[in-house]
Protein backbone atom coordinates (compact mmCIF):
# COMPACT_ATOMS: atom_id res chain seq x y z
CA UNK A 1 0.00 0.00 0.00
CA UNK A 2 1.53 3.32 -1.02
CA UNK A 3 1.45 6.48 1.05
CA UNK A 4 0.84 8.69 -1.99
CA UNK A 5 -2.90 8.71 -1.49
CA UNK A 6 -2.48 10.00 2.06
CA UNK A 7 -0.87 13.36 1.31
CA UNK A 8 -1.77 16.97 1.99
CA UNK A 9 -2.47 17.47 -1.72
CA UNK A 10 -4.99 14.62 -1.85
CA UNK A 11 -6.63 15.71 1.40
CA UNK A 12 -7.01 19.29 0.17
CA UNK A 13 -8.51 18.07 -3.09
CA UNK A 14 -10.90 15.81 -1.21
CA UNK A 15 -12.05 18.59 1.09
CA UNK A 16 -12.74 20.85 -1.90
CA UNK A 17 -14.64 18.05 -3.64
CA UNK A 18 -16.56 16.82 -0.63
CA UNK A 19 -17.76 20.31 0.21
CA UNK A 20 -19.58 20.26 -3.10
CA UNK A 21 -20.74 16.67 -3.08
CA UNK A 22 -21.53 15.97 0.59
CA UNK A 23 -21.29 12.41 1.84
CA UNK A 24 -23.23 9.22 1.61
CA UNK A 25 -21.85 7.27 4.52
CA UNK A 26 -24.41 5.10 6.26
CA UNK A 27 -23.98 2.37 8.81
CA UNK A 28 -26.54 0.04 7.38
CA UNK A 29 -25.30 -3.03 9.17
CA UNK A 30 -26.28 -2.38 12.75
CA UNK A 31 -29.60 -4.22 12.69
CA UNK A 32 -28.57 -7.06 10.35
CA UNK A 33 -25.45 -7.65 12.43
CA UNK A 34 -27.45 -7.92 15.64
CA UNK A 35 -29.84 -10.25 13.85
CA UNK A 36 -26.90 -12.31 12.68
CA UNK A 37 -25.55 -12.65 16.22
CA UNK A 38 -28.98 -13.60 17.53
CA UNK A 39 -29.18 -16.30 14.86
CA UNK A 40 -25.76 -17.53 15.86
CA UNK A 41 -26.81 -17.71 19.49
CA UNK A 42 -29.80 -19.82 18.57
CA UNK A 43 -27.82 -22.14 16.29
CA UNK A 44 -26.76 -25.13 18.33
CA UNK A 45 -25.02 -26.95 15.50
CA UNK A 46 -22.64 -24.09 14.69
CA UNK A 47 -23.81 -23.53 11.08
CA UNK A 48 -23.76 -19.99 9.72
CA UNK A 49 -27.16 -18.65 8.83
CA UNK A 50 -27.20 -18.27 5.07
CA UNK A 51 -30.13 -15.85 5.01
CA UNK A 52 -28.09 -13.08 6.62
CA UNK A 53 -24.46 -13.55 5.71
CA UNK A 54 -24.46 -13.87 1.90
CA UNK A 55 -26.36 -10.63 1.35
CA UNK A 56 -23.40 -8.49 2.32
CA UNK A 57 -21.92 -6.23 -0.28
CA UNK A 58 -18.15 -5.95 -0.10
CA UNK A 59 -18.19 -2.27 0.82
CA UNK A 60 -20.46 -3.01 3.80
CA UNK A 61 -18.21 -5.66 5.32
CA UNK A 62 -16.27 -3.27 7.63
CA UNK A 63 -19.55 -1.93 9.06
CA UNK A 64 -20.81 -5.44 9.59
CA UNK A 65 -17.51 -6.29 11.28
CA UNK A 66 -17.72 -3.31 13.59
CA UNK A 67 -21.38 -4.05 14.35
CA UNK A 68 -20.60 -7.66 15.25
CA UNK A 69 -17.70 -6.51 17.38
CA UNK A 70 -20.01 -4.05 19.10
CA UNK A 71 -22.55 -6.75 19.75
CA UNK A 72 -20.01 -9.26 21.06
CA UNK A 73 -18.10 -6.83 23.23
CA UNK A 74 -21.19 -4.98 24.38
CA UNK A 75 -22.50 -7.79 26.51
CA UNK A 76 -19.80 -10.43 26.91
CA UNK A 77 -21.52 -12.45 29.65
CA UNK A 78 -24.31 -13.18 27.19
CA UNK A 79 -22.00 -14.03 24.31
CA UNK A 80 -21.01 -17.66 24.19
CA UNK A 81 -17.48 -18.64 23.22
CA UNK A 82 -18.97 -20.59 20.34
CA UNK A 83 -20.78 -17.54 18.98
CA UNK A 84 -17.73 -15.34 19.30
CA UNK A 85 -15.52 -17.97 17.65
CA UNK A 86 -17.93 -18.44 14.77
CA UNK A 87 -18.23 -14.68 14.36
CA UNK A 88 -14.45 -14.38 14.30
CA UNK A 89 -14.12 -17.11 11.70
CA UNK A 90 -16.99 -15.71 9.67
CA UNK A 91 -15.47 -12.22 9.59
CA UNK A 92 -11.99 -13.57 8.92
CA UNK A 93 -13.29 -15.45 5.85
CA UNK A 94 -15.01 -12.43 4.29
CA UNK A 95 -13.35 -10.56 1.46
CA UNK A 96 -12.84 -7.17 3.13
CA UNK A 97 -12.36 -4.16 0.86
CA UNK A 98 -8.80 -2.94 0.68
CA UNK A 99 -8.05 0.37 2.34
CA UNK A 100 -5.15 2.27 3.81
CA UNK A 101 -6.11 1.01 7.27
CA UNK A 102 -6.42 -2.65 8.19
CA UNK A 103 -9.94 -2.55 9.59
CA UNK A 104 -10.22 -6.32 9.35
CA UNK A 105 -7.32 -6.80 11.78
CA UNK A 106 -8.60 -3.99 14.00
CA UNK A 107 -12.01 -5.61 14.43
CA UNK A 108 -10.70 -9.17 14.67
CA UNK A 109 -8.07 -8.21 17.29
CA UNK A 110 -10.79 -7.08 19.67
CA UNK A 111 -12.84 -10.24 19.15
CA UNK A 112 -9.70 -12.35 19.64
CA UNK A 113 -9.05 -10.49 22.90
CA UNK A 114 -12.60 -11.19 24.05
CA UNK A 115 -12.13 -14.85 23.18
CA UNK A 116 -8.88 -15.02 25.14
CA UNK A 117 -10.68 -13.68 28.23
CA UNK A 118 -13.69 -15.96 27.79
CA UNK A 119 -11.69 -19.15 27.16
CA UNK A 120 -9.50 -18.37 30.17
CA UNK A 121 -12.68 -18.08 32.23
CA UNK A 122 -13.55 -21.56 30.97
CA UNK A 123 -10.24 -22.88 32.34
CA UNK A 124 -8.97 -23.64 28.84
CA UNK A 125 -5.37 -22.50 29.02
CA UNK A 126 -4.10 -23.61 25.57
CA UNK A 127 -7.05 -22.01 23.74
CA UNK A 128 -6.76 -18.80 25.78
CA UNK A 129 -3.08 -18.61 24.88
CA UNK A 130 -3.92 -19.22 21.23
CA UNK A 131 -6.38 -16.30 21.20
CA UNK A 132 -3.97 -14.03 23.03
CA UNK A 133 -1.28 -14.73 20.44
CA UNK A 134 -3.81 -14.21 17.63
CA UNK A 135 -4.93 -10.91 19.15
CA UNK A 136 -1.39 -9.58 19.38
CA UNK A 137 -0.55 -10.76 15.88
CA UNK A 138 -3.60 -8.96 14.45
CA UNK A 139 -2.91 -5.85 16.49
CA UNK A 140 0.51 -5.51 14.91
CA UNK A 141 -1.23 -5.12 11.53
CA UNK A 142 -3.33 -2.16 12.71
CA UNK A 143 -2.66 1.54 13.08
CA UNK A 144 -1.63 3.22 15.28
CA UNK A 145 -1.32 0.28 17.72
CA UNK A 146 0.93 -1.73 15.39
CA UNK A 147 3.38 1.14 14.94
CA UNK A 148 3.33 1.82 18.67
CA UNK A 149 4.16 -1.80 19.53
CA UNK A 150 6.76 -2.16 16.77
CA UNK A 151 8.52 1.07 17.76
CA UNK A 152 8.63 -0.05 21.33
CA UNK A 153 10.11 -3.42 20.37
CA UNK A 154 12.69 -1.99 17.98
CA UNK A 155 13.78 1.35 19.41
CA UNK A 156 12.43 1.31 22.91
CA UNK A 157 10.64 4.53 22.13
CA UNK A 158 7.38 5.64 20.64
CA UNK A 159 5.78 9.01 20.09
CA UNK A 160 2.35 7.43 20.35
CA UNK A 161 0.13 8.68 23.11
CA UNK A 162 -0.09 6.47 26.17
CA UNK A 163 -3.84 6.84 25.99
CA UNK A 164 -3.77 4.06 23.40
CA UNK A 165 -2.92 1.72 26.21
CA UNK A 166 -6.42 2.22 27.51
CA UNK A 167 -7.40 -0.37 24.93
CA UNK A 168 -6.95 -3.71 26.72
CA UNK A 169 -5.80 -5.52 23.58
CA UNK A 170 -2.88 -3.08 23.25
CA UNK A 171 -2.05 -3.60 26.90
CA UNK A 172 -2.06 -7.35 26.31
CA UNK A 173 0.29 -6.76 23.36
CA UNK A 174 2.67 -4.95 25.70
CA UNK A 175 2.47 -7.80 28.23
CA UNK A 176 3.44 -10.22 25.45
CA UNK A 177 6.32 -8.00 24.37
CA UNK A 178 7.52 -7.98 27.97
CA UNK A 179 7.56 -11.77 28.06
CA UNK A 180 10.29 -11.56 25.43
CA UNK A 181 11.95 -8.41 26.70
CA UNK A 182 12.34 -9.63 30.26
CA UNK A 183 14.88 -12.10 28.87
CA UNK A 184 16.37 -9.89 26.17
CA UNK A 185 16.52 -6.48 27.85
CA UNK A 186 15.80 -6.97 31.56
CA UNK A 187 16.65 -3.39 32.54
CA UNK A 188 14.25 -1.96 29.96
CA UNK A 189 11.60 -4.49 30.95
CA UNK A 190 11.80 -3.53 34.61
CA UNK A 191 11.42 0.18 33.83
CA UNK A 192 8.50 -0.43 31.51
CA UNK A 193 6.66 -2.55 34.06
CA UNK A 194 6.90 0.23 36.62
CA UNK A 195 5.34 2.77 34.28
CA UNK A 196 2.75 0.32 32.95
CA UNK A 197 1.61 -0.47 36.46
CA UNK A 198 0.65 3.20 36.85
CA UNK A 199 -0.94 3.37 33.40
CA UNK A 200 -3.00 0.25 34.02
CA UNK A 201 -5.21 2.34 36.33
CA UNK A 202 -6.73 3.97 33.23
CA UNK A 203 -7.80 0.65 31.70
CA UNK A 204 -11.56 0.35 31.35
CA UNK A 205 -11.75 -3.38 32.02
CA UNK A 206 -13.37 -5.58 34.66
CA UNK A 207 -11.30 -6.19 37.80
CA UNK A 208 -10.56 -9.77 36.79
CA UNK A 209 -8.95 -8.70 33.53
CA UNK A 210 -7.05 -5.89 35.23
CA UNK A 211 -5.67 -8.35 37.79
CA UNK A 212 -4.62 -10.71 35.00
CA UNK A 213 -2.80 -8.00 33.02
CA UNK A 214 -1.13 -6.60 36.16
CA UNK A 215 -0.13 -10.08 37.29
CA UNK A 216 1.47 -10.68 33.91
CA UNK A 217 3.41 -7.41 34.32
CA UNK A 218 4.54 -8.35 37.82
CA UNK A 219 5.67 -11.78 36.60
CA UNK A 220 7.75 -10.16 33.84
CA UNK A 221 9.31 -7.80 36.38
CA UNK A 222 10.10 -10.80 38.58
CA UNK A 223 11.91 -12.53 35.73
CA UNK A 224 13.74 -9.35 34.63
CA UNK A 225 14.98 -8.50 38.14
CA UNK A 226 16.05 -12.11 38.66
CA UNK A 227 18.20 -11.86 35.50
CA UNK A 228 19.67 -8.65 36.90
CA UNK A 229 20.65 -10.52 40.05
CA UNK A 230 18.20 -8.54 42.20
CA UNK A 231 16.82 -11.61 43.92
CA UNK A 232 15.01 -9.83 46.76
CA UNK A 233 13.22 -7.46 44.39
CA UNK A 234 12.43 -10.40 42.13
CA UNK A 235 10.82 -12.27 45.04
CA UNK A 236 8.63 -9.25 45.82
CA UNK A 237 7.45 -8.99 42.21
CA UNK A 238 6.76 -12.71 41.99
CA UNK A 239 4.78 -12.53 45.20
CA UNK A 240 2.76 -9.67 43.77
CA UNK A 241 2.19 -11.68 40.57
CA UNK A 242 0.97 -14.63 42.62
CA UNK A 243 -1.46 -12.49 44.62
CA UNK A 244 -2.87 -10.90 41.47
CA UNK A 245 -3.17 -14.17 39.56
CA UNK A 246 -5.14 -15.59 42.51
CA UNK A 247 -7.76 -12.92 41.88
CA UNK A 248 -8.32 -14.10 38.31
CA UNK A 249 -10.85 -16.64 37.10
CA UNK A 250 -8.31 -19.37 36.34
CA UNK A 251 -5.12 -18.86 38.33
CA UNK A 252 -3.64 -22.38 38.34
CA UNK A 253 -1.52 -22.38 35.13
CA UNK A 254 -0.20 -18.93 35.91
CA UNK A 255 0.71 -19.89 39.47
CA UNK A 256 2.60 -22.85 37.98
CA UNK A 257 4.40 -20.44 35.71
CA UNK A 258 5.36 -18.17 38.63
CA UNK A 259 6.50 -21.20 40.64
CA UNK A 260 8.70 -22.18 37.68
CA UNK A 261 10.35 -18.76 37.72
CA UNK A 262 10.95 -19.09 41.46
CA UNK A 263 12.66 -22.43 40.88
CA UNK A 264 14.89 -20.90 38.19
CA UNK A 265 15.80 -18.21 40.71
CA UNK A 266 16.61 -20.87 43.33
CA UNK A 267 18.76 -22.67 40.79
CA UNK A 268 20.74 -19.48 40.23
CA UNK A 269 21.25 -19.25 44.01
CA UNK A 270 22.68 -22.80 44.17
CA UNK A 271 19.63 -24.27 45.96
CA UNK A 272 19.74 -27.28 43.67
CA UNK A 273 18.31 -29.90 46.01
CA UNK A 274 15.23 -27.77 46.65
CA UNK A 275 14.77 -27.40 42.90
CA UNK A 276 14.99 -31.15 42.34
CA UNK A 277 12.43 -31.79 45.06
CA UNK A 278 9.78 -29.55 43.53
CA UNK A 279 10.42 -29.54 39.81
CA UNK A 280 9.08 -33.07 39.13
CA UNK A 281 5.56 -32.51 40.50
CA UNK A 282 5.45 -29.09 38.83
CA UNK A 283 6.25 -30.66 35.45
CA UNK A 284 3.36 -33.13 35.94
CA UNK A 285 0.90 -30.28 36.66
CA UNK A 286 2.12 -28.20 33.72
CA UNK A 287 1.77 -31.19 31.39
CA UNK A 288 -1.73 -31.93 32.66
CA UNK A 289 -2.80 -28.29 32.06
CA UNK A 290 -1.53 -28.38 28.47
CA UNK A 291 1.28 -25.90 29.19
CA UNK A 292 3.67 -27.10 26.50
CA UNK A 293 6.20 -24.29 26.72
CA UNK A 294 6.32 -24.26 30.52
CA UNK A 295 6.68 -28.05 30.58
CA UNK A 296 9.70 -27.80 28.30
CA UNK A 297 11.16 -24.94 30.37
CA UNK A 298 10.79 -26.92 33.60
CA UNK A 299 12.33 -30.02 32.05
CA UNK A 300 15.32 -27.98 30.87
CA UNK A 301 15.59 -26.58 34.39
CA UNK A 302 15.56 -30.11 35.84
CA UNK A 303 18.30 -31.15 33.40
CA UNK A 304 20.36 -28.06 34.30
CA UNK A 305 20.04 -28.86 37.98
CA UNK A 306 21.00 -32.52 37.47
CA UNK A 307 24.12 -31.26 35.69
CA UNK A 308 24.95 -28.99 38.62
CA UNK A 309 24.73 -31.86 41.12
CA UNK A 310 27.04 -33.92 38.90
CA UNK A 311 24.35 -36.31 37.66
CA UNK A 312 25.67 -35.67 34.16
CA UNK A 313 24.32 -38.72 32.39
CA UNK A 314 20.76 -38.17 33.68
CA UNK A 315 21.07 -34.52 32.74
CA UNK A 316 22.18 -35.36 29.21
CA UNK A 317 19.30 -37.82 28.75
CA UNK A 318 16.81 -35.16 29.84
CA UNK A 319 18.34 -32.50 27.56
CA UNK A 320 18.24 -34.87 24.61
CA UNK A 321 14.65 -35.91 25.36
CA UNK A 322 13.42 -32.31 25.48
CA UNK A 323 15.38 -31.48 22.34
CA UNK A 324 13.75 -34.31 20.38
CA UNK A 325 10.22 -34.13 21.87
CA UNK A 326 9.62 -30.37 21.73
CA UNK A 327 10.22 -29.55 18.09
CA UNK A 328 8.68 -26.08 18.26
CA UNK A 329 10.65 -24.68 21.19
CA UNK A 330 11.15 -20.95 21.08
CA UNK A 331 14.70 -20.03 19.98
CA UNK A 332 15.77 -18.57 23.34
CA UNK A 333 14.83 -21.67 25.32
CA UNK A 334 16.17 -23.96 22.60
CA UNK A 335 19.55 -22.24 22.44
CA UNK A 336 19.79 -22.26 26.23
CA UNK A 337 19.04 -26.01 26.20
CA UNK A 338 21.67 -26.70 23.51
CA UNK A 339 24.34 -24.70 25.33
CA UNK A 340 23.72 -26.60 28.57
CA UNK A 341 23.67 -29.88 26.62
CA UNK A 342 27.03 -29.01 25.03
CA UNK A 343 28.44 -28.26 28.46
CA UNK A 344 27.24 -31.63 29.78
CA UNK A 345 28.64 -33.47 26.77
CA UNK A 346 31.94 -31.68 27.30
CA UNK A 347 31.97 -32.73 30.97
CA UNK A 348 31.35 -36.33 29.91
CA UNK A 349 34.27 -36.11 27.49
CA UNK A 350 32.16 -36.15 24.32
CA UNK A 351 33.95 -33.32 22.54
CA UNK A 352 32.46 -34.09 19.14
CA UNK A 353 28.93 -34.05 20.58
CA UNK A 354 29.67 -30.81 22.44
CA UNK A 355 30.96 -29.15 19.27
CA UNK A 356 27.81 -30.25 17.38
CA UNK A 357 25.52 -28.90 20.10
CA UNK A 358 27.48 -25.63 20.19
CA UNK A 359 27.01 -25.24 16.44
CA UNK A 360 23.25 -25.81 16.73
CA UNK A 361 23.14 -23.47 19.73
CA UNK A 362 24.75 -20.71 17.66
CA UNK A 363 22.04 -21.11 14.99
CA UNK A 364 19.28 -20.97 17.63
CA UNK A 365 20.98 -18.03 19.38
CA UNK A 366 21.02 -16.10 16.11
CA UNK A 367 17.28 -16.72 15.74
CA UNK A 368 16.71 -15.71 19.35
CA UNK A 369 18.88 -12.59 19.30
CA UNK A 370 18.95 -12.49 23.10
CA UNK A 371 22.28 -11.06 24.36
CA UNK A 372 21.95 -13.27 27.44
CA UNK A 373 22.12 -16.39 25.26
CA UNK A 374 25.20 -15.12 23.43
CA UNK A 375 26.75 -14.46 26.82
CA UNK A 376 26.17 -18.13 27.80
CA UNK A 377 27.50 -19.40 24.49
CA UNK A 378 30.69 -17.32 24.50
CA UNK A 379 31.29 -18.24 28.11
CA UNK A 380 31.02 -21.97 27.32
CA UNK A 381 33.29 -21.53 24.29
CA UNK A 382 35.79 -19.78 26.55
CA UNK A 383 35.77 -22.67 29.01
CA UNK A 384 36.27 -25.26 26.25
CA UNK A 385 39.12 -23.27 24.68
CA UNK A 386 40.74 -22.69 28.06
CA UNK A 387 40.66 -26.41 28.89
CA UNK A 388 42.10 -27.19 25.46
CA UNK A 389 45.04 -24.92 26.22
CA UNK A 390 44.01 -22.22 23.73
CA UNK A 391 44.14 -19.52 26.38
CA UNK A 392 44.38 -16.40 24.20
CA UNK A 393 41.29 -17.43 22.24
CA UNK A 394 39.55 -18.33 25.50
CA UNK A 395 40.17 -14.83 26.88
CA UNK A 396 38.68 -13.34 23.72
CA UNK A 397 35.61 -15.58 24.07
CA UNK A 398 35.19 -14.50 27.71
CA UNK A 399 35.53 -10.86 26.65
CA UNK A 400 32.66 -11.35 24.18
CA UNK A 401 30.63 -13.00 26.91
CA UNK A 402 31.32 -10.13 29.34
CA UNK A 403 30.31 -7.59 26.68
CA UNK A 404 27.05 -9.47 25.99
CA UNK A 405 26.08 -9.53 29.67
CA UNK A 406 27.13 -5.89 30.16
CA UNK A 407 25.01 -4.80 27.18
CA UNK A 408 21.85 -5.86 29.01
CA UNK A 409 22.96 -4.96 32.52
CA UNK A 410 23.37 -8.51 33.85
CA UNK A 411 26.15 -7.53 36.23
CA UNK A 412 26.44 -10.78 38.20
CA UNK A 413 27.30 -12.91 35.18
CA UNK A 414 29.44 -10.11 33.77
CA UNK A 415 31.51 -10.12 36.97
CA UNK A 416 31.78 -13.91 36.93
CA UNK A 417 33.12 -13.79 33.36
CA UNK A 418 35.63 -11.16 34.49
CA UNK A 419 36.89 -13.47 37.26
CA UNK A 420 37.35 -16.34 34.80
CA UNK A 421 39.25 -14.22 32.29
CA UNK A 422 41.30 -12.50 35.04
CA UNK A 423 42.37 -15.91 36.27
CA UNK A 424 43.74 -16.73 32.81
CA UNK A 425 45.39 -13.34 32.44
CA UNK A 426 47.16 -13.84 35.77
CA UNK A 427 48.13 -17.34 34.67
CA UNK A 428 49.78 -15.78 31.62
CA UNK A 429 51.66 -13.36 33.88
CA UNK A 430 49.65 -10.35 32.71
CA UNK A 431 49.26 -8.76 36.15
CA UNK A 432 48.42 -5.29 34.83
CA UNK A 433 45.39 -6.59 32.91
CA UNK A 434 44.30 -9.30 35.34
CA UNK A 435 44.33 -7.44 38.64
CA UNK A 436 42.20 -4.41 37.64
CA UNK A 437 39.70 -6.80 36.09
CA UNK A 438 39.56 -8.80 39.30
CA UNK A 439 39.09 -5.65 41.40
CA UNK A 440 36.28 -4.48 39.13
CA UNK A 441 34.58 -7.87 39.43
CA UNK A 442 34.88 -7.79 43.24
CA UNK A 443 33.36 -4.32 43.33
CA UNK A 444 30.35 -5.46 41.25
CA UNK A 445 29.84 -8.64 43.26
CA UNK A 446 30.09 -6.86 46.61
CA UNK A 447 27.50 -4.31 45.50
CA UNK A 448 25.24 -7.20 44.57
CA UNK A 449 26.01 -9.07 47.81
CA UNK A 450 27.07 -12.22 45.94
CA UNK A 451 29.50 -13.32 48.67
CA UNK A 452 30.26 -16.74 47.26
CA UNK A 453 31.80 -15.32 44.09
CA UNK A 454 33.48 -12.47 46.01
CA UNK A 455 35.31 -15.11 48.04
CA UNK A 456 36.57 -16.78 44.86
CA UNK A 457 37.80 -13.46 43.49
CA UNK A 458 39.52 -12.56 46.76
CA UNK A 459 41.36 -15.88 46.77
CA UNK A 460 42.54 -15.20 43.24
CA UNK A 461 43.73 -11.78 44.33
CA UNK A 462 45.73 -13.32 47.16
CA UNK A 463 47.26 -15.77 44.70
CA UNK A 464 48.15 -12.84 42.44
CA UNK A 465 49.96 -11.07 45.28
CA UNK A 466 51.93 -14.19 46.08
CA UNK A 467 52.76 -14.93 42.44
CA UNK A 468 55.71 -12.56 42.27
CA UNK A 469 54.42 -11.08 39.01
CA UNK A 470 53.74 -7.63 40.39
CA UNK A 471 55.34 -4.77 38.42
CA UNK A 472 56.62 -3.17 41.68
CA UNK A 473 56.63 -3.48 45.46
CA UNK A 474 54.40 -0.38 45.54
CA UNK A 475 51.75 -2.24 43.52
CA UNK A 476 51.88 -5.19 45.93
CA UNK A 477 51.53 -2.87 48.93
CA UNK A 478 48.53 -1.13 47.43
CA UNK A 479 46.88 -4.42 46.63
CA UNK A 480 47.47 -5.74 50.14
CA UNK A 481 45.69 -2.66 51.48
CA UNK A 482 42.74 -3.33 49.18
CA UNK A 483 42.71 -6.95 50.29
CA UNK A 484 42.77 -5.88 53.93
CA UNK A 485 39.55 -3.95 53.44
CA UNK A 486 37.76 -6.89 51.79
CA UNK A 487 35.80 -9.45 53.81
CA UNK A 488 37.58 -12.66 54.68
CA UNK B 1 -7.69 15.78 -9.03
CA UNK B 2 -9.76 13.48 -11.17
CA UNK B 3 -13.00 11.99 -9.97
CA UNK B 4 -11.64 8.39 -9.80
CA UNK B 5 -8.79 9.59 -7.61
CA UNK B 6 -11.21 11.30 -5.25
CA UNK B 7 -13.40 8.17 -5.21
CA UNK B 8 -10.36 6.15 -4.28
CA UNK B 9 -9.50 8.62 -1.53
CA UNK B 10 -13.05 8.41 -0.18
CA UNK B 11 -13.01 4.61 -0.22
CA UNK B 12 -9.50 4.09 1.15
CA UNK B 13 -9.12 6.96 3.60
CA UNK B 14 -12.32 8.79 4.44
CA UNK B 15 -14.62 5.81 4.93
CA UNK B 16 -12.32 3.86 7.26
CA UNK B 17 -11.77 6.98 9.36
CA UNK B 18 -15.51 7.65 9.48
CA UNK B 19 -16.12 4.08 10.57
CA UNK B 20 -13.49 4.39 13.27
CA UNK B 21 -15.04 7.60 14.60
CA UNK B 22 -18.48 6.08 14.43
CA UNK B 23 -17.87 2.63 15.91
CA UNK B 24 -14.82 3.01 18.11
CA UNK B 25 -15.64 6.44 19.47
CA UNK B 26 -19.39 6.02 19.22
CA UNK B 27 -20.00 9.34 17.53
CA UNK B 28 -23.16 10.17 15.67
CA UNK B 29 -22.87 10.19 11.90
CA UNK B 30 -22.70 13.98 11.72
CA UNK B 31 -20.19 14.25 14.55
CA UNK B 32 -18.05 11.55 12.94
CA UNK B 33 -18.11 13.47 9.69
CA UNK B 34 -17.07 16.71 11.44
CA UNK B 35 -14.24 15.01 13.31
CA UNK B 36 -12.85 13.45 10.13
CA UNK B 37 -12.98 16.83 8.38
CA UNK B 38 -11.19 18.42 11.34
CA UNK B 39 -8.54 15.71 11.19
CA UNK B 40 -8.08 16.44 7.49
CA UNK B 41 -7.67 20.16 8.15
CA UNK B 42 -4.87 19.44 10.62
CA UNK B 43 -3.38 16.91 8.21
CA UNK B 44 -3.11 19.41 5.35
CA UNK B 45 -0.52 21.28 7.42
CA UNK B 46 1.41 18.42 8.90
CA UNK B 47 0.87 15.02 7.33
CA UNK B 48 3.63 15.31 4.72
CA UNK B 49 6.25 15.38 7.46
CA UNK B 50 4.78 12.44 9.39
CA UNK B 51 6.97 9.34 9.50
CA UNK B 52 3.97 7.05 9.21
CA UNK B 53 1.04 9.02 7.76
CA UNK B 54 -1.49 6.24 8.40
CA UNK B 55 -0.65 5.90 12.09
CA UNK B 56 -0.41 9.68 12.40
CA UNK B 57 -3.85 10.50 11.04
CA UNK B 58 -5.51 7.77 13.11
CA UNK B 59 -3.93 9.27 16.21
CA UNK B 60 -5.17 12.73 15.26
CA UNK B 61 -8.65 11.35 14.72
CA UNK B 62 -8.57 9.50 18.04
CA UNK B 63 -7.46 12.61 19.90
CA UNK B 64 -10.16 14.74 18.32
CA UNK B 65 -12.81 12.13 19.05
CA UNK B 66 -11.68 11.73 22.66
CA UNK B 67 -11.75 15.50 23.15
CA UNK B 68 -15.17 15.68 21.55
CA UNK B 69 -16.53 12.99 23.85
CA UNK B 70 -14.95 14.57 26.91
CA UNK B 71 -16.52 17.94 26.09
CA UNK B 72 -19.90 16.32 25.45
CA UNK B 73 -19.74 14.54 28.79
CA UNK B 74 -18.77 17.72 30.61
CA UNK B 75 -21.57 19.66 28.90
CA UNK B 76 -24.05 16.96 29.79
CA UNK B 77 -22.94 17.02 33.44
CA UNK B 78 -23.21 20.78 33.64
CA UNK B 79 -26.64 20.71 32.06
CA UNK B 80 -27.75 18.05 34.52
CA UNK B 81 -26.44 20.22 37.34
CA UNK B 82 -27.95 23.52 36.25
CA UNK B 83 -30.99 22.74 34.15
CA UNK B 84 -33.89 21.33 36.17
CA UNK B 85 -35.23 18.08 34.74
CA UNK B 86 -32.25 17.50 32.42
CA UNK B 87 -31.06 13.86 32.48
CA UNK B 88 -27.34 13.28 32.36
CA UNK B 89 -26.03 10.94 29.68
CA UNK B 90 -22.63 9.26 29.58
CA UNK B 91 -20.64 10.26 26.50
CA UNK B 92 -19.81 6.72 25.37
CA UNK B 93 -23.48 5.82 25.26
CA UNK B 94 -24.47 8.68 23.04
CA UNK B 95 -24.34 8.95 19.33
CA UNK B 96 -24.30 5.47 17.89
CA UNK B 97 -27.99 4.98 17.66
CA UNK B 98 -28.81 8.64 17.30
CA UNK B 99 -29.15 10.69 14.17
CA UNK B 100 -32.26 9.19 12.73
CA UNK B 101 -30.84 8.98 9.24
CA UNK B 102 -29.18 5.63 9.75
CA UNK B 103 -31.04 2.57 8.72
Amino acid sequence: MSNVILSSEMIAAWIRGSARGGNSYRTRWESPAFEYVDCQDRQSDGRVRSDVAPNIEREDIPDLGYALREQLLGDPPLTSVGTATRSFEFLARLDWPESEFSERSDVLADIAYLLSVRTRAQNDYPTAQHWEARCVQLLLETEPSGTFLRNRAENNDSRADWRFLARPAVFLGLCHQLERERNHRPLVARELVTSLFETSGTLMVPTEELCYLRASLAHSAGVATFHLGEFEESALWLDKARRLFRQTSYPLPFLVSVAGTELISKHARYQWNEVLEVVGPLICIAKKLGMTRQTATLRVLRAHTLKEVSRHEEALREFQAVDSEHVDLDPTLHSSLLIAMAETQYMLGDLEGAAGSCGRAAVAATRSGAPLIWGFLHSLTGQVLRDSGRVEEAIQAFDRSIAAYASVGIAGLQAYGMILSAEMLLGLGRWQQGVPRLLAAISILRAMKIDRKVAVAVELLRAAINSGLAPSQQAVRELRQVLGRLPR
Amino acid sequence: MSSPELDEFYRDITLPLLRRARWRHRLSRDDAWDIVQDAFLIAIERIDSAKNPRAWIVQVLDHLALNHNRKALRRSRLQAQWIPGFRERGAPERGLHEGGEDE
